[in-house]
């Protein structure tokens, strides 16, 4: 089974002015939790579309089916289905060759993903969580559509910004109560020439294969690893990583860390890379088909949303 | 006095931008150097050898050119209107390389009109009838190998402006 991550995000609403709103009583008396019902009733009977950057593709989001709305604990949750078009493909059986379907410009093939949103009352953010299957993601159609709802619902000054979620307590409680399964020290180069690099926004490129230099542990790498990622994590202006003892300086160490089965990967250089997933694949309990419960995947939502989000720090 | 009309610097200035960006020598980037010096004289020296003579389009290259001449002045005037703006934009976004990349940008059209004013200087020299001696056919053929050369690298400088200023503006709309 491929890894099953959630991503945890921090939802807020802006208006022109960049003042943050109060959730459950925007715009005056509207409550962004039911705002968001009814975008999700409209992306259920209508799918939305956004052309990607290039032009050629274009992001599909609709619903799987209604979603479940818990006004009591003030949290709505589901299943988004979205899908890619713009490409023509064919999908053939793999063993026989047989070409089962000629996919046209039209056609989408939709996933499901599942989401979790809580608005507390009285609060300036939201917790959202986003299902993500290996690299897909719906994040960007997810914010592109809200934002477009909202502007077709009048909210002409309001902007909905969707963060990835600060991480310094997250790492706080992880490192403490986690355990560090795996680090790895990553040598980088610069492209050689200027177009690539400043293409790249200035971030150099991983050298790939051999100057990957891994260390990982079926339980937990010893202290002295711990303290060792933990001096460097701490340390705010790192650009590379010199270790003591190791005759050669690494651009970028990356550390995965365990807390309670979900599974995190943190940078050291380059803090900003660090995604706002969590592998949760170990905690879930399958269908018959192999697909997650709903049952198991709302629990590890709401564990997310009172093991990291909520303890996120005051300023998130 | 010859330093008013020096362009010896714009030459060197874009051959400063023809380095490896990963390597701290400045010497010129082995690939950039059969790109743009490589090619256009194998290109040129075949032509020239092969005798292919370029003086029917003489007109039509010296047309040609005069207007890409006059579109780089154009986009050079456009590039100093906004490098004040690149320069806040790339102050605020701490991007040294935005900086970097608009000043080569600059450097590169700079010396495309160069490129092209000489390429026109050569061109209207093509149509003057050379005094009969003994060497006038290899004289002949360097300077057709000369401009086969000069019209290459001008194509090959010119798409490389054209790249770069796309990546500049794709990069600014995003």
């Amino acid at each position: 089974m491929s890894k099953i991550l959630l991503s945890t995000y921090v939802v807020k609403i802006l208006d022109n002015n960049k003042n943050e709103q109060i959730l459950s009583h925007f715009n005056g008396t509207d409550d962004f939790l039911r705002t968001f019902e009814n975008y999700l009733n409209t992306i259920f009977k209508n799918i939305r579309a956004e052309t990607d950057g290039s032009g050629t593709t274009s992001l599909h989001l609709t619903l799987e089916s209604l979603p479940t709305v818990d006004m009591d604990n003030r949290r709505i949750y589901g299943y988004f289905s979205s899908g890619v078009s713009g490409d023509e493909y064919q999908i053939r059986d793999l063993e026989t060759q047989d070409n089962l379907l000629d996919v046209e410009t039209g056609h989408a093939a939709f996933r499901n993903l599942f989401f979790y949103m809580q608005i507390s009352n009285g609060r300036n953010s939201g917790a959202l969580i986003l299902q993500k299957k290996a690299k897909y993601g719906i994040k960007t159609i997810f914010k592109k559509t809200i934002n477009r709802y909202m502007r077709e619902q009048g909210y002409q000054i309001y902007k909905v910004e969707v963060n990835n979620l600060l991480h310094g307590r997250v790492y706080k409680r992880m490192i403490e109560h986690g355990n560090l399964k795996k680090v790895e020290l990553i040598k980088k180069r610069i492209p050689p020439t200027l177009e690539e690099y400043y293409e790249n926004d200035g971030n150099p490129e991983d050298i790939p294969g051999t100057l990957r230099t891994s260390m990982s542990s079926g339980t937990s790498l010893p202290q002295a690893y711990r303290n060792l990622v933990d001096r460097l994590f701490r340390d705010p202006d790192l650009e590379r990583v010199e270790i003591n003892g190791i005759d050669e300086e690494f651009d970028e160490l990356e550390f995965e860390l365990e807390l309670n089965g979900k599974k995190k990967t943190f940078y050291v250089a380059n803090k900003q890379r660090i995604q706002p997933d969590v592998d949760v694949t170990s905690q879930l309990e399958l269908n018959a088909d192999g697909t997650p419960t709903t049952e198991s995947l709302l629990t590890q939502c709401e564990e997310l949303v009172q093991d990291i989000i909520e303890i996120r720090p005051p300023n998130a | 006095m010859l330093k008013r009309i020096n362009i010896l610097r714009i030459v060197k200035d874009h051959f400063g931008t023809l380095t490896r960006l990963d390597s701290k020598s400045k010497r010129l980037y082995w690939k950039d150097l059969v790109l743009f010096i490589g090619l256009p004289s194998i290109i040129g020296a075949l032509l020239a050898y092969k005798g292919f003579s370029i003086k029917p389009f003489i007109g039509i290259l010296i047309a040609a050119v005069a207007i890409f001449g006059g579109f780089l002045f154009n986009l050079l005037a456009i590039i100093y209107s906004q490098i004040d703006k690149i320069r806040d934009d790339a102050k605020s976004e701490k991007n040294e390389l935005k900086k970097l990349f608009v000043k080569e940008i600059h450097i590169n059209i700079s010396y495309s009109i160069v490129l092209s004013l000489l390429i026109i200087i050569v061109l209207i020299g093509c149509t003057t009838e050379l005094p009969q001696f003994r060497y006038d056919w290899l004289v002949k053929k360097i300077a057709l190998g000369v401009t086969y050369f000069l019209l290459g690298k001008f194509l090959l400088t010119l798409l490389m402006v054209l790249n770069r200023v796309y990546i500049l503006l794709k990069k600014d709309s995003e």
